[in-house]
This record gives structure tokens, sequence and C-alpha cells, in this order.
């Protein structure tokens, strides 16, 4: 007997798979692709992680959540069943759209999102010789930095100055805004800032979270825009632990910041998740400043909790 | 090879007067220089089926009346998707509102007398059928529709070649030849014989009326559509204009049958190969549209470019050449060329008869089946193969199964599979796409440096 479905097998997945497992709970993790770790799979660091959880979780390869009308199924090959309340979503990302984006101009083959150049890799392929990757996160640079390794010239673009975190080392990394795509057949040239740069592919590595069935709870990805792998491993564990809280207390968060997972929390699990990059915030009457892109952290055990930023 | 009819261009027009002639023992050659059917103007519009056009005595606006009413049997007959609908024009200000009698009055002289309904709806009315929309009343059409066209063009293709048309891609028209009772169409690959020519050679058909002698001139209207995720409106949402500019198709809110919603068409003046989206077309959509709306938190998730051959005197001309009555040109067939496809080739075989071509029909028509997506099975509660049960694009549900479906119903590049099965249209860009192009060239038999976005040099991946 399955207790959940967890729906994805990035590292927020396979962390929420690899905690209810260890509380005891049977999971199974379904994969739309033939492999793991998804976003995560050329990060180096998590790589441990990532192999602990295959080794000690249920992992069903080529296995997919599709929503049909407003049912959500589970689709592998040769079988489907419905979905019902729990399945758990940890489909992380999407990438921003060319409308979002305000990246104008043709549409020539040649402009891919992330998830499908790491898709390309996985087979042997590269998306192109000369590519531009549009992002401003850790993603982006080892995308680059796999693309070279296979021989391809690469580029990293940022619409943000980078920050500490994301050490760029070898990749070169030019910050402005792409604005327009040239090319009839295959992308000629990519307009950055005010200048044309020859490339025959963008990347377009900028995220957004999305959950595709808001009917379930998100981890991860799909549920907060967090760069930081242990913050991603950090969602996945205070899901589990929620999920398997025996205690009937919450605690109620007033928040005017969005809340991981949610504003009632789980009185003997009290751990939160807030996504402000560089804020200060305010908690009932404790100041916490935020390094990096999300805190996790532990409320007070009391009844209701006000978190407010700190606006200086 | 010698056939009774060559047709230029596989876009909509073009497919269905091979359609048509698919009924009559006559053989039929489509010829096109893109890689796929409908890879031309006809993969660059919004699907709608229109009614009435101004001017309202051209032949556009005559063909597309007539077009509209055969819309409903042929889509039930090819199972493509079309979903009627009215179209409202709302009155956003007091000085709309009060105009409002008068629009409906002359509406409903023009629309009514030809069948179709029009009448006001107040701001309860309004807001009663359109929950959405911002407005103090409106004026509505019924009768309009929208389609899903890449379904008709893959369809109309199917029952082409299942009825015994042949179709030659990747060809391009460069000369013509005319002898004493035929013609021979010279093409980079290889001649064609045929006693009659038509011309529906969209962008291109101008030019391909000089082969003959016939000067037309064309100029070129770009056409920025802008999409976005989920429904946003129930019916097709157009501000009312007092003084309508007939150059403009003014554009629209617009409900597709994909689940999406489709902001547009703009228009430009444009070069004709210029299907470049710019900053100014998305403005002057967001500037229109915005506005009318209620909730407008929805996705922006793609911007496209039409292009539409708009000819001297701004209407349809289906004409016989000056050479002679073995060749008919389809120029300038812009919007609402979608619409008025099926009357136009009804017209164009008629006009072939006037020319002498002896139509006897067939007894042995046959029909095309549906595309059934595995999305479908699973619906019906059927049960699936293990590759109904590949999914390779989860943001839409499409998998390895249909992917075959798509060549099966010749797909032969990348642009093929998404206009068949929607891989890769949702709110996820494509994420998917690595891996379709995995699964796409093992089923094609082709390497995956092979495989092409939409031929020519739209190469996707290499090594």
């Amino acid at each position: 007997m399955v207790g959940y479905t967890v729906i994805g097998a990035g590292l927020a997945g396979l962390s929420l798979a690899l905690e209810l497992r260890r509380l005891g709970v049977d999971i199974e993790v379904i994969e739309y692709r033939d492999y793991a770790g998804g976003i995560h799979a050329l990060i180096p660091e998590v790589r441990g992680v990532i192999n602990d959880a295959l080794n000690e979780v249920n992992i069903r390869l080529i296995t997919t959540a599709i929503k049909i009308d407003s049912t959500v199924y589970e689709v592998w090959r040769g079988g489907y069943r419905r979905l019902s309340d729990n399945a758990l979503v940890a489909t992380g990302f999407r990438v921003m759209t060319m409308p979002e984006l305000g990246i104008y101009g043709e549409r020539p083959a040649g402009i891919y999102p992330h998830h499908a150049v790491l898709d390309m890799l996985h087979y042997d392929l590269l998306p192109g010789k000369n590519v531009i990757i549009y992002g401003d996160n850790t993603y982006a640079i080892s995308l680059a930095r796999e693309l070279m390794r296979r021989g391809a010239t690469a580029h990293v673009v940022s619409p943000t100055k980078l920050n500490v975190r994301t050490a760029s080392g070898d990749v070169e990394v030019i910050i402005g805004k792409v604005r327009y795509v040239k090319g009839l057949g295959r992308v000629e040239r990519v307009l950055v800032n005010n200048e044309w740069v020859i490339a025959d592919t963008l990347v377009i590595s900028v995220f957004k979270p999305f959950n595709p069935f808001p009917e379930f709870r998100a981890v991860g990805q799909s549920a907060i825009e967090i760069y930081d792998p242990s913050i991603v491993i950090e969602s996945g564990k205070i899901m589990a632990r929620e999920l398997m809280s025996k205690s009937n207390e919450f605690i109620t968060i007033n928040s005017d910041l969005p809340i991981y997972p949610g504003n009632r929390v789980s009185r003997d699990i009290r751990r939160v998740i807030i996504p402000c990059g560089g804020c200060r915030v305010m908690i009932n009457d404790r100041e916490y400043v935020i390094n990096g892109d999300a805190a996790v952290i532990e409320l007070p055990d009391v009844e209701r909790v006000s978190i407010r930023r700190v606006v200086s | 090879m010698s056939y009774d009819v060559a047709i230029i261009g596989s876009g909509v027009v073009g497919l269905f007067i091979a359609y048509e002639l698919a009924h009559y023992r006559v053989r039929v050659i489509v010829i096109d220089k893109e890689t796929e059917p409908g890879f031309g103007v006809s993969k660059g519009h919004a699907g709608v089926v229109h009614v009435v056009q101004p001017p309202f005595n051209s032949l556009r606006s005559k063909l597309a009346v007539e077009g509209n009413r055969l819309y409903d049997g042929i889509a039930k007959r090819l199972h493509v998707r079309v979903k009627r609908l009215s179209t409202l024009l709302v009155a956003q200000n007091l000085s709309h509102l009060i105009a409002l009698p008068a629009v409906w009055l002359i509406l409903n002289y023009v629309y009514g007398k030809r069948g179709f309904r029009v009448r006001i709806l107040g701001p309860r009315g309004l807001r009663k059928r359109e929950p959405n929309i911002n407005g103090l009343g409106a004026v509505e059409v019924e009768g309009y529709g929208v389609i899903n066209s890449f379904e008709l063009v893959s369809q109309l293709f199917n029952f082409c070649r299942l009825n015994g048309v042949d179709f030659a891609f990747n060809t391009e028209v460069r000369s013509v030849r005319a002898l004493d009772d035929e013609f021979i169409i010279i093409t980079n690959r290889g001649e064609y014989r045929t006693r009659y020519v038509i011309n529906a050679a969209g962008l291109y058909s101008a030019d391909i009326a000089r082969l003959f002698g016939d000067e037309y001139r064309l100029e070129f209207g770009k056409g920025v559509m802008l999409v976005f995720w989920g429904e946003q409106t129930r019916n097709i949402i157009a501000p009312l204009q007092l003084i309508p500019n007939p150059r403009t198709k003014g554009g629209a809110i617009i409900p597709t049958v994909f689940n999406t919603t489709i902001w547009g068409p703009s228009l430009s003046v444009s070069g004709r190969d210029d299907r470049a989206v710019n900053e100014d077309d998305i403005n002057v959509l967001a500037r229109k549209f915005s506005g009318l709306l209620r909730n407008r938190d929805f996705t922006p998730i793609r911007a496209y470019a039409g292009i539409r051959p708009i000819p001297e005197g701004d209407d349809f001309i289906i004409t016989y050449s000056r050479l002679g009555r073995h060749v008919i040109h389809l120029v300038g067939i812009e919007s609402p060329g979608l619409t008025a496809a099926p009357a136009i080739a009804k017209r164009v075989v008629e006009m072939l008869s006037g020319a002498g071509i002896e139509l006897v029909p067939k007894d042995d028509v046959k029909e095309v089946e549906p595309m059934v997506m595995t999305k479908d099975a699973i619906e019906s509660s059927g049960t699936i193969s293990d590759d109904q049960g590949e999914v390779v694009c989860p943001c839409m549900g499409v998998t390895r199964a249909d992917i075959r479906e798509a060549i099966r119903r010749g797909a032969r590049t990348l642009d093929g599979v998404i206009f068949r099965t929607g891989l890769g249209m949702g709110v996820c860009q494509g994420m998917c796409l690595g891996r379709a192009i995995k699964v796409i060239s093992e089923e094609l038999g082709i390497e995956p440096r092979e495989l092409t976005k939409s031929g020519g040099s739209s190469w996707l991946v290499t090594r």
C-alpha cells in the first residue's frame, strides 16, 4: 500500500521522500524522465543526497502525472490511475516565458528552456555550438560549464548582478538583458542590452515556482523561489514532518511575506522557510536578517505569529 | 508524371480545393515549397471562423458567410474540434453605450439578413454572459467559431492522401512552360505535367501568377498575437469601435480550443518574411485589451506573428488567368481566408468545370479517422499500451504513441508534431523538448541532428 506519491524525483521530491521513508511512511516517487536529479543533475554538491535517495527510495522512472480536464492521473508504460489527495508536487521551477521576460523578435529553432538542455546533455546531444544562457543563478553557471566541457562555446547573460553564492569561476558572465532574437531558420543573433551577440542557441534559465497541480501540496522550487540546494532539501523535510505531525495544535501565521509551508503550521514542527533574499524580518518581537535567498526559521512556541518585513 | 490539376500551395485554401477535387476522378497534385502542409499563412492566424466582413458587399464577405455555414459539417466529417461562440462588441464608455442601439440597428440589418443573430446586452446581461469583462454593455453577434486549425490542416491533408491526391513538399516552382493542351511546371525537384493549374500560393501568389504573365501587386501585413495560458472569456470580445477602419481587423480577445486565450491580431505593414514580434506590437495589444478584463492575472506564454497577403483593391482575387481558363489564380486570400476556404474551394471547382474539366464523382471516397490522443483514451477509461503510457511532454500530456500517430499523419518536423499534438505549447514552454527531439527522431527513424523545427536551416541539436 502506497502512502504518498511524490511527483518529481528532483532534489525536493527526493528529500521529501527520504524523510517520509525515515518516518516510516510508504512512498513512491514518480519521474517523467528516465533519470533522477532534475535541475540539480549537474550540481556536484548535492550528488550525495540524490544518491542516498536513489538507494533508499522507490523511484519509478518514465512515470508521470498529467492533468486531463480537472483530474490528475499517474501514467506509466501500460497503465494509469487516478491520483487523489496523497499526491505531493515536486515538479520544480518552470522557466519564465518570452513575453514575461520581454524578449522580442523572431522564433527560430534554437531557443530552449533550461530543462530541455539538461535532457539533451543526458542523451549526449548539444543544443548548439555557440550558446547564450540567460539566467542569474547557479544553474545557469553550471550549465554553461558543462556545455564548455563538452566543447561548445557558452556565455551566461545575467539580468541582475550575480550574488556571492553563485561563483561563476571560469564562466564568462555578461550583466544585461536579452531583448531580441534574430534568425529565420535557426537563432543567428541575440540582442543583449544594445549589442548584438552572435549565437546559435539561446537557453532560458530564468525561473519561477510553478505547481501544475495546485490541488496538491508542493515542495521545493514548485512552491518557493529558492536557489540554495540546502533550503530545497529542508523544504522536503519540513513538508514530510508536517504531513506526519500528530499534533492537533497549530500556529497561525500572519505574514506580509509568502511563508513555506503555509500560514498554518504544526506546533510540534514550528519550522518555516521565508524566501526573501537580503530581507530583515520581525517575527513577533525578534528581528532576523536573511542572508542568501531564503532562511529556515524556528518559530516561537505560541499560537499566533506575526511576520513583518522591516523596511529601512 | 502527368496530372489533371496541379495546386500550388498546401495552405488551408489549397488543401480545401484538393479536398473537393478528391471526390472526383481526377488526378491531383499539390506542390509546396515548405516541408509540410499549412506552414505558410495558415500557421499564423488566430483560428477564428468569422461571419460577415466589411465591406459587406465584397467577395470575401460573401465567401466568409458561405464558408461559415459549411464549417460544422466539415468539422464533423473530418473530426476537427470547432467551438461555436459569439462576438461581443463591448461599450467601454458612455458615448459607446449611447451608440449601442444605432450599432445594433446597422449590424442587425447587415448580419441579421445573412442569418447571424444580433442583440444588445445591458450591463447586467454582459456581466452574466462574461463575468470577467468590464463594460457598460455590448452588442452580441452570434455565429462565430474557433477551430483547431492545425488539426483541420492535418485532417484535410490526410483525407486528400487517402483519396489519391499526390503531394510534393520541399518543392519550389521555378518556371512554367505552356504547351498546346498542358503545362509543364518546372521545380527544384523535377517537372510536373498538368492540364489545369490552381495558384493558391498565398504570400507567393503574385510571383506564381507572374510565371503565367499575370501581374498582381501584393502588400504584406503582419498580425501579432499574444497567447495566454487559461481561458479569460467565454466568447470573442472586442472593444466597440464607432469609426471602423476596414484596414485594421482590430483584433479581439479570443478563447481558443486549446484552453488558451489569444489577444490579437494587431496589424502592421511588414515584409513577406518578417515574422518578428516587436515590443510595439505587444504594447498595442496590451493597451487595447487589458482594460476590458477584470481579472488579468494570466501568464502570457507566447507571442507569434502571421503574415497576410493584402491585394490591391482589398478583396480576394479569384480569377482565370489572362492566358486562358486552364489557370486559376487565388491572390490575396487573407483574413477571413480560413473561414472562406471551404466556399473558395467550391467556387474554384465550379470554375474548373466552367473551364471544361470533366468531373466524374468517385463512388469509393474514403473517410479519415479521428486523431485519438492518449489523453482521450484515458479520459474514456480505456486501456493503454506501453507507448501510450510513455509521457514525453507532461505539461500537455503528450505520449510517445501520440508522437507516432502525428508522424503517421504526416508530421516530418518538430513543428509538425507540435501542431498535431500540442507538445510544448503549454505554460511549460517546451521544457520537454530535449526528450521530445530524441523520441521524435527515434519514431522517424532519423538521427536527432537531422530533425528540424520546420525544414530548411532550422536544425535543432548537434553533437
